[in-house]
């Protein structure tokens, strides 16, 4: 689970989440606890400005996601080691199609879409979100529901996160408790290794 | 009434018996029960079958009493899925507690899923609910409330 603040991990285990992620996390903070990793999110619109900006970034613990905001970087992300996620958000949401599904699928990268992103879209970018992760799921390319909470109030039970995407995706419950708890723990024990 | 007359009706009604006996072990066991089923449930029309929902709240003391919190509740689900899903699910509140911001609220189970994804919009509403657990009786559900 992606959390922007330190202080949501208490609120994350008494929501019996057991291992979550947390952005701007300095390394002495992230060893202390070995089920808090550190987050880092990189937004970038030209591939010269993401290289330099993944240079030395990749350390224990840490994970590593991209919001690619054009398509040249949404390409070029997905094939990146370096990276363990590609964010997609309400801003670049239309750069996810049939090819970027496929580069994502071959490549492995998990997708991740913060679940305040989903809960605050408005109703046209809430249907970009659906079409687009349906053709995810149908091209097999493994998706991250993160929470992406930055207050008490944004971050919500997981039992809630998962009826809301089973209603909303039309999944059965295995595919979406994967989307929570599988998918993120794979992402997660290859960062700690 | 003659005893000849009399017989004629018990055997009427034996034969009756053993015809519906016969075609009970001829025809196939799956759909003897699922008539069986449909005939059970046709006698609860309009009736549903309640699931208890214990649930605690944030922040602590944004509710004094049930009806505000019914009411934030209702509110909630008809922001998610509108007015048919609030009659579906028809949320009430059958136990509150304000001090430890807990409470037990009755919902039909039919719409389980619907209700724990509508309660995702509450932060929209300044407060969230946090599910501790589903049981069918009042009495279990207090207990996952401790």
């Amino acid at each position: 689970m992606w959390l922007k603040d330190y202080k949501l991990v208490d609120e994350a285990r008494r929501l019996g989440y057991k291992v979550v992620s947390v952005e701007g996390l300095d390394s002495g903070e992230a060893s202390l606890d070995p089920n808090v990793f550190s987050k880092v999110v990189v937004v970038s619109d030209s591939i010269s400005n993401l290289k330099s900006a993944l240079a030395g970034l990749k350390g224990p613990k840490t994970v590593v996601s991209v919001v690619p905001l054009n398509v040249e970087v949404a390409r070029w992300v997905a094939h990146d080691r370096r990276v363990d996620s590609i964010v997609m958000t309400s801003r670049n949401q239309v750069l996810f199609d049939k090819k970027q599904a496929s580069v994502m699928k071959y490549y492995d990268k998990p997708l991740e879409v913060p679940f305040t992103e989903i809960r605050g879209a408005t109703e046209n970018s809430l249907a970009g979100f659906v079409k687009r992760l349906k053709l995810m799921i149908s091209r097999k390319v493994p998706i991250i529901i993160s929470s992406g909470a930055s207050g008490i109030l944004e971050y919500h039970h997981p039992l809630v996160v998962l009826s809301f995407i089973v209603k909303l995706l039309d999944v059965d419950y295995e595919a979406a408790k994967a989307m929570l708890s599988t998918n993120p723990y794979k992402v997660l024990t290859r960062t700690a290794i | 009434m003659d005893i000849y007359q009399l017989l004629s009706v018990l055997s009427i009604v034996l034969s009756g018996i053993s015809l519906v006996t016969v075609l009970v072990l001829l025809s196939d066991s799956t759909v003897v029960c699922k008539a069986l089923t449909w005939f059970m449930r046709a006698r609860k029309v309009g009736r549903y079958r309640k699931r208890y929902l214990a649930i605690m709240y944030y922040p602590p003391g944004r509710f004094k009493e049930t009806g505000e919190l019914e009411k934030a509740l209702r509110s909630v689900v008809m922001r998610s899925f509108g007015v048919v899903y609030l009659a579906g699910i028809d949320p009430k509140v059958v136990y509150f507690d304000p001090g430890g911001s807990k409470a037990i609220v009755k919902f039909n189970g039919r719409f389980k899923v619907e209700f724990l994804a509508s309660l995702a919009a509450s932060s929209e509403l300044g407060f969230k609910v946090i599910p501790v657990g589903i049981s069918g009786t009042f009495k279990s559900a207090k207990k996952k409330l401790g």
